[in-house]
């Protein structure tokens, strides 16, 4: 006989999120609460992918930001330099013509029934495929989905991100937010 | 109410000095020891950081434990022990161990029992005593008969039976804490070792089928679990496993390290445990062999640490909850990033 787990739920914070297996994120993620779009608004959230090739590619890490655009609440991505990947590691913005390069433009909206991207009810999508995005960036192939794991902490977020062939859906990784500073957009 | 006088031995060690400043934390008066040539300065290829004591302005009593006569002083009025120093280096010889693990568990003993003003007893037992355990003893449990693997184990076994003969018969409440894996600021040998290694490592690989759990505890744990049951108002005794929630595997371990180094992570096929195991253990063997009975040095490469490869290990630590104590660290990956971050600060990596 093997004991597999006698332990307590593990606390649901950054490091246990972003080192946390495949199986554990879609269980948090099921169980998330949306998030407030509006509330997102005006903020920069530091972020880290969980794929362990995202590494070699030098996008582990990176920066998202949200803004309000009228009554539409859109948002992009920030690079960070990749040197540091690691979770003690400070994230530093690449940073062109003295400001932060950003790139990977979305529109947040709750998630719609009626649309192919309804997997998660419960969560925001992150529609890549909008026009802010050059016509032919891959990024604009991008859907991703957020949620609140905390229901009382709107400052932590998990993610899922997938690539859209088409109808079909092909996941990419898991990712964590953790509100960082106002957006610099 | 005054709280009682507490006698810290090896108090200059990794241990040692937390313990001491969880006592000063919580208004206690402490009376150090270790030998009196851990006092001078910080050494922290030894594993000794007195400095950590002058800072906190305990009183410091050199003595050898192995030596009747200087551990006297340091019971008078003594109303706590936890009972730290010990031997803890895989090189040493069986009557080494003998003489300071056992040897000096029953002169201290002795003594305070002779100045008679001893109500709790603490001592610093180890996780290994029940040795490399097969799948159907898992959790590991207080209540399961020991089975020490090596001489430090086997003279941990005998000072913890000592201290079970000796308090029961003089009904003196007593606690053995059986600490696994310890890491934490200021750790240098086992855990500390194991945790300043990997967060060198990039990239870090493990095979498939190192699926083994390594079982964790943070030192401010063991020293908190120590205070508490020191001043648990209800009944104490035996040995109590301390060992957090979290049940890592392998690769687990090298994959969370991967994360927090920002390093690749290699899954391997898997390899043949047992022959790797038996092959390494002979070279271990000749390294120590040359280094300590030649050179008089520790080995880099020791037998007994390679006996744990891949070994499941699983501690039930429903004894300890049932007291109440409530961990700092249940899940060994915050205090393990912690302790990066520390000896990331204090340039040790």
């Amino acid at each position: 006989m093997s004991v597999k787990s006698k332990s307590s739920s593990p606390k649901l914070d950054y490091l246990a999120l972003a080192t946390g297996s495949n199986d554990f994120l879609d269980d948090v993620l099921a169980k998330g609460v949306m998030p407030d779009p509006k509330a997102l608004a005006g903020w920069e959230f530091r972020g880290f992918n969980t794929l362990d090739v995202t590494l070699l590619a030098g996008i582990r890490k990176f920066k998202k930001g949200f803004y309000l655009d009228g009554d539409v609440v859109r948002g992009y991505n920030v690079k960070i330099k990749p040197g540091k990947a690691g979770l003690l590691d400070p994230w530093v913005e690449t940073v062109k013509n003295g400001t932060s390069v950003k790139h990977g433009w979305y529109d947040v909206y709750p998630v719609r029934a009626e649309e192919t991207d309804n997997l998660y009810p419960n969560a925001l999508l992150l529609n890549y495929a909008s026009d802010k995005n050059p016509k032919f960036d891959p990024s604009r192939f991008l859907r991703d989905y957020l949620v609140q794991v905390d229901p009382d902490n709107p400052d932590l977020l998990l993610g899922k991100a997938y690539v859209a062939l088409g109808a079909k859906r092909l996941f990419v990784s898991f990712f964590i937010l953790q509100r960082a500073n106002p957006s610099t957009l | 109410m005054t709280k009682p006088l507490c006698l810290v031995t090896g108090a200059c060690g990794f241990m040692g000095t937390h313990m001491v400043e969880v006592l000063v934390e919580a208004g206690y008066k402490v009376r150090a020891t270790d030998l009196p040539s851990a006092y001078p300065d910080d050494d922290r290829a030894a594993g000794r950081f007195p400095s950590v004591l002058r800072k906190l302005n305990v009183e410091f009593i050199g003595a050898d434990l192995t030596d009747p006569d200087s551990v006297k002083p340091l019971v008078k009025d003594v109303g706590i022990i936890f009972h730290i120093a010990g031997l803890f280096n895989y090189s040493s010889t069986w009557e080494a161990y003998e003489a300071v693990n056992v040897g000096g568990t029953r002169n201290l003993l002795d003594a305070a029992i002779a100045e008679g003003k001893l109500t709790r007893f603490i001592m610093w037992g180890a996780g290994g005593v029940y040795g490399v355990p097969t799948p159907d003893m898992l959790p590991l449990r207080e209540d399961m008969p020991t089975n020490p693997p090596n001489n430090y184990l086997k003279s941990k076994d005998l000072a913890e039976k000592l201290v079970m003969e000796v308090c029961e018969k003089h009904k003196i409440p007593y606690a053995i804490l059986r600490p696994t894996t310890v890491y934490g600021p200021r750790a240098v040998y086992g855990g500390g070792q194991l945790v300043m290694g990997l967060a060198k490592m990039n990239p870090l690989a493990a095979p498939a089928n190192f699926t083994g759990r390594v079982p964790f505890i943070h030192v401010r744990d063991v020293v908190s679990a120590a205070l508490h049951l020191a001043e648990h108002k209800g009944p104490i005794g035996g040995p109590y496993n301390v060992n957090d929630d979290s049940q890592m595997t392998q690769l687990d371990l090298m994959r969370f390290f991967a994360k927090l180094n920002g390093a690749l992570f290699i899954k391997l096929p898997p390899v043949p445990v047992e022959p790797i195991k038996k092959v390494a253990m002979k070279v271990a063997g000749l390294l120590q062999k040359v280094m300590v009975d030649m050179l008089h040095k520790k080995s880099p490469l020791e037998a007994d640490t390679i006996a744990y490869l891949n070994g499941d290990f699983v501690y039930s630590n429903e004894k300890l909850k049932a007291t109440g104590y409530k961990f700092i660290y249940p899940d060994a990956r915050h205090g393990l990033r912690d302790t990066v971050q520390w000896y990331r600060d204090e340039g040790w990596i």
